[in-house]
């Protein structure tokens, strides 16, 4: 499915590419694997996309928040409130939808950036799908991006 | 091609001949036109000239009659003999003038004038003869004084008897001089008054034609503005089109030049900031390789070619369809499929010859051949798996699909193990290349062909990351999207085994099944294949097989053993016997490794080892080549089990294996010299090395080796190799008896 390769691929670059724009120090990407048998693992904060349409399914960031709290220390904030937390998930959900809006067409229909708070969070996937995870890796952190299309 | 061009606009050379016409005319009046008012001015001068030489003759009797009276009252005459000096002198320019003005006017050859002017200026001669006299006799000494007064002297006497004929003289001719004047002035008068009605003519007519000219000029202004605004709306229609079309449509000239228009699409698809001028080969090398990039250029040479049926070319052109790589604005690199044709334009000088170039981005449609081809594939492939399925012992599938369920599940967690620097990412390439290079060789044991060729497609994927100096985790994405597709594949395999299962639970075990032809009391099988022809089963003892207990027939390993030899000496044309030894003595712990080990060394065998029936044959050996696979306890160590496999084919080759690993860079010249036959027969157990020049489903790779090497340390066993050159290749395996320790190991 090549299609899935560009697709994932994408959200990947553009996480990568915040990191390197926003947060100004680059990301390394994991090796990707698939959440077999289990639901990936979800951390403090997560920026989410729901895409409908020709595909179906759920993009989403997920950080532990000692990893977000340093992240906006990089982007000269001050402020590591709960909602500034928020807000920076939400950021980076944002260009994930920008990204997939422009690069993907009208044939995605992606909703609102929603934020989930909290390592109980549930995430409802599509049925009959296995999850894509890929480790994003800066500095001694790790994040997850989660792509799950069917 | 230049009479063309000229007769097809012949508006435009009637405008340009009327424009020329009026121009001339225009020109032809104005010099007319001032020749008639030069006359005209000179006519006016003589009429002035005539007019005033007309009261000359009365300005002179009223000086004269002055200078008289003088005379009488002996007064002084100086001024007055001045003023008739300068009246003569004035008249005879005034002749001058006028007999100039005549000339200039046209009527110097007219004889009337110059009748009058003759008769006049005769006249005014006699005169001025008489009046030359009174000048040259001048004004001193005209009185003596006596005692009475003041009288006359004799030159005095002189001055006024001179007096008194240039009187008579300007009584007798003055008359006439001025009717000869008079009739001069109408001569000119007539003649101004013609030249008058001349010029008046003269510049109607350049009037008219100044009119005409301008209306022209208006006119061709209007149509100026005409051509003008068609041409803006042309112009603004074509930036429309240019801005608007999802093609990227531009020109290249015969140097490679790309034209200086271009649709706006051409920026966004080849992702140029300015094509105009850029040189298309520059433009396409990042694109395209060097052989597709050279093919390029002669297809396009032969474009040029007058002869050359552009229709029949567009077939061969290399461009129809690239697969191009580009960085995107997030770092990372965007594949896209674009589609290149191209077309003569055959412009009205052949020097002016382009070529219109059209660039599309076929992604879409190459995906969506591709998603269809795949559907199609799998609907195609789900029936042949059935048939597949269908011939597969039910133990022996059950016990592939756990086992493949495994491998999958081991590559994931490979996956999923922490690190991403190189050695990290190359470890956790090569664990997934072993687990799936095994798993492809159990399916192809299995005959499941299907997935065997799903798995060929990974490994090739794998083979070229295992080809790149550097990996990132980012490259790892396809292999997980075909790691999830393989396990759909599997699932497929799972529901249909189950469909399979509940048909075979009603029916009996169909006769001639592949389990009755099993020589179990030899547990040796011979296939024979011959030039790629249907292999076929013969058991060396057919008399002993119905004797023997089904379970031990059945041996699922010695099954999938027999299988896989056929399959594989089918595939590449040898004629392999197997004998296989102790095989159903494997421990429960040991079946996994074994069943893989045996797998991978066997497809080896046949391989690497085996010759072709036909060089056996000029070798002297049978042309049957036998590999023996043997199970045993030990016998010095019986702690140890010990696993042999033997073919009798060509033995390794130490120069070939050398060579290989040199081109490989495995290992250096310096090395290669000190490498000892031993140390060299361990680099086949390398990862990726491969003595085989040509990767096919069988082997190629350079997996196989490092896969079993890999599997029998994880189990605490060892490994090793002798072999004599044209004899053979025997590879001994020691494994440890204790489950404990092996379980361990393998843990």
């Amino acid at each position: 499915m090549v299609r899935t390769e560009t697709e994932v691929s994408v959200f990947v670059d553009s996480v990568l590419h915040y990191f390197t724009t926003t947060v100004q120090q680059v990301a390394e990407c994991g090796t990707p694997y698939l959440a077999l048998g289990r639901t990936p693992e979800i951390s403090d904060y997560t920026g989410m996309i729901r895409i409908s349409g020709q595909r179906e399914g759920v993009v989403f960031f997920t950080a532990p928040k000692s990893m977000l709290c340093v992240m906006l220390m990089r982007m000269q904030e001050t402020d590591m409130s709960h909602d500034n937390l928020c807000d920076l998930v939400g950021e980076i959900a944002n260009t994930l939808s920008g990204n997939a809006r422009r690069d993907f067409g009208p044939q995605f229909k992606i909703s609102v950036p929603s934020i989930v708070c909290g390592r109980e969070a549930e995430v409802a996937y599509p049925a009959n799908t296995r999850p894509i995870v890929i480790p994003i890796e800066w500095r001694t952190y790790r994040a997850r991006l989660v792509v799950c299309l069917n | 091609m230049k009479a063309r061009s000229l007769a097809a606009h012949p508006t435009q050379w009637l405008q340009i001949v009327a424009t020329t016409a009026c121009a001339a005319a225009l020109t032809v009046l104005l010099v007319v036109g001032m020749q008639r008012a030069d006359e005209l001015q000179a006519a006016s001068v003589a009429l002035k000239q005539a007019s005033e030489l007309t009261e000359q003759p009365q300005t002179i009797r009223t000086e004269l009659t002055l200078i008289q009276r003088e005379l009488e009252s002996t007064a002084y005459l100086g001024d007055s003999l001045r003023t008739v000096a300068a009246l003569r002198a004035g008249s005879d320019q005034s002749f001058q003038v006028i007999q100039n003005s005549l000339r200039s006017a046209g009527l110097g050859d007219n004889p009337d004038a110059a009748a009058a002017l003759t008769s006049a200026r005769s006249r005014w001669k006699s005169l001025d003869q008489e009046l030359r006299q009174l000048d040259e006799l001048g004004s001193n000494g005209l009185y003596v004084d006596t005692p009475s007064g003041s009288e006359l002297s004799a030159t005095g006497r002189r001055v006024k008897a001179a007096v008194d004929h240039a009187l008579a003289t300007q009584t007798r001719n003055m008359s006439a001089m001025s009717q000869a004047l008079s009739q001069l002035g109408a001569l000119v008068q007539a003649n101004l008054d013609n030249s008058g009605h001349s010029l008046q003519a003269v510049l109607v007519g350049g009037s008219c034609v100044a009119i005409l000219l301008l209306a022209l000029m208006l006119y061709y202004a209007w149509r100026w503005r005409l051509s003008a605004m068609a041409a803006t709306a042309a112009e603004r229609q074509v930036t429309n089109i240019l801005a608007t079309v999802r093609e990227g449509l531009f020109l290249v000239g015969r140097d490679l030049r790309i034209g200086e228009i271009c649709s706006d699409s051409v920026r966004h698809l080849l992702r140029l900031e300015s094509p105009a001028g850029r040189n298309f080969r520059d433009v396409l090398q990042p694109l395209v390789d060097e052989k597709t990039l050279a093919a390029a250029m002669k297809f396009l040479g032969l474009l040029w070619k007058e002869k050359v049926h552009e229709d029949l070319i567009e077939s061969v052109n290399p461009l129809s369809q690239i697969e191009a790589s580009f960085s995107n604005t997030r770092g990372g690199t965007e594949v896209r499929y674009l589609a290149f044709s191209f077309r003569r334009v055959r412009a009205v000088g052949a020097s002016d010859d382009t070529v219109l170039g059209v660039v599309s981005d076929i992604t879409d449609r190459v995906l969506l051949a591709r998603e269809l081809e795949q559907l199609r594939a799998d609907s195609g492939s789900q029936a042949t798996l059935l048939l597949q399925l269908l011939q597969v012992d039910r133990d022996q599938l059950q016990l592939f699909i756990s086992s493949a369920d495994a491998a999958l599940r081991k590559s994931n967690a490979m996956l999923t193990a922490p690190g991403i620097e190189q050695q990290d990412l190359k470890n956790k390439l090569n664990g997934v290349f072993r687990e799936l290079h095994a798993l492809k060789g159990e399916a192809a044991a299995l005959a499941l062909s299907s997935l065997a060729q799903r798995i060929h497609a990974i490994e090739d994927m794998l083979q070229s990351l295992r080809a790149r100096t550097s990996l990132s985790g980012n490259d790892f994405v396809p292999v997980v999207v075909k790691l999830d597709e393989l396990i759909n594949h599997m699932m497929q395999i799972q529901t249909l085994q189950q469909r399979v299962s509940t048909v075979r639970g009603s029916r009996p075990a169909p006769a001639g099944a592949p389990s009755t032809e099993v020589d179990a009391e030899s547990d040796s099988h011979r296939i024979t294949t011959v030039l790629g022809s249907s292999a076929l089963l013969e058991s060396e003892q057919e008399e002993d097989v119905a004797a023997e207990p089904k379970s031990r027939a059945r041996d699922p390993l010695v099954e999938a053993l027999r299988l896989l030899s056929q399959e594989t000496a089918a595939a590449l044309a040898r004629v392999v016997r197997l004998h296989t030894t102790g095989l159903e003595l494997v421990p429960p712990y040991y079946a996994a490794p074994i069943k893989a080990v045996c797998i991978q060394m066997l497809r080896n065998a046949i391989v690497h080892g085996i010759e072709p029936a036909e060089e056996r044959r000029r070798l002297g050996k049978p042309a049957e080549g036998t590999v023996r696979i043997s199970f045993t306890e030990d016998s010095g160590d019986t702690d140890t089990y010990r696993l042999t496999i033997e073919d009798d084919g060509h033995g390794l080759s130490y120069e070939h294996i050398i060579d290989k690993a040199l081109r490989l860079g495995l290992i250096n010249p310096s090395q290669a010299a000190a490498l000892d036959r031993a140390s060299a027969y361990r680099l086949i157990f390398l990862p990726g090395f491969s003595t085989i020049e040509e990767i096919s489903e069988h082997a190629g790779r350079g997996v196989g080796l490092d896969a079993v090497s890999t599997l029998v340390r994880e189990y605490g066993g060892r490994i090793s190799v002798s072999t004599a050159t044209g004899r053979y290749t025997r590879f001994r395996i020691s494994l440890p008896r204790s489950a404990s320790i092996a379980a361990s190991s393998a843990a």
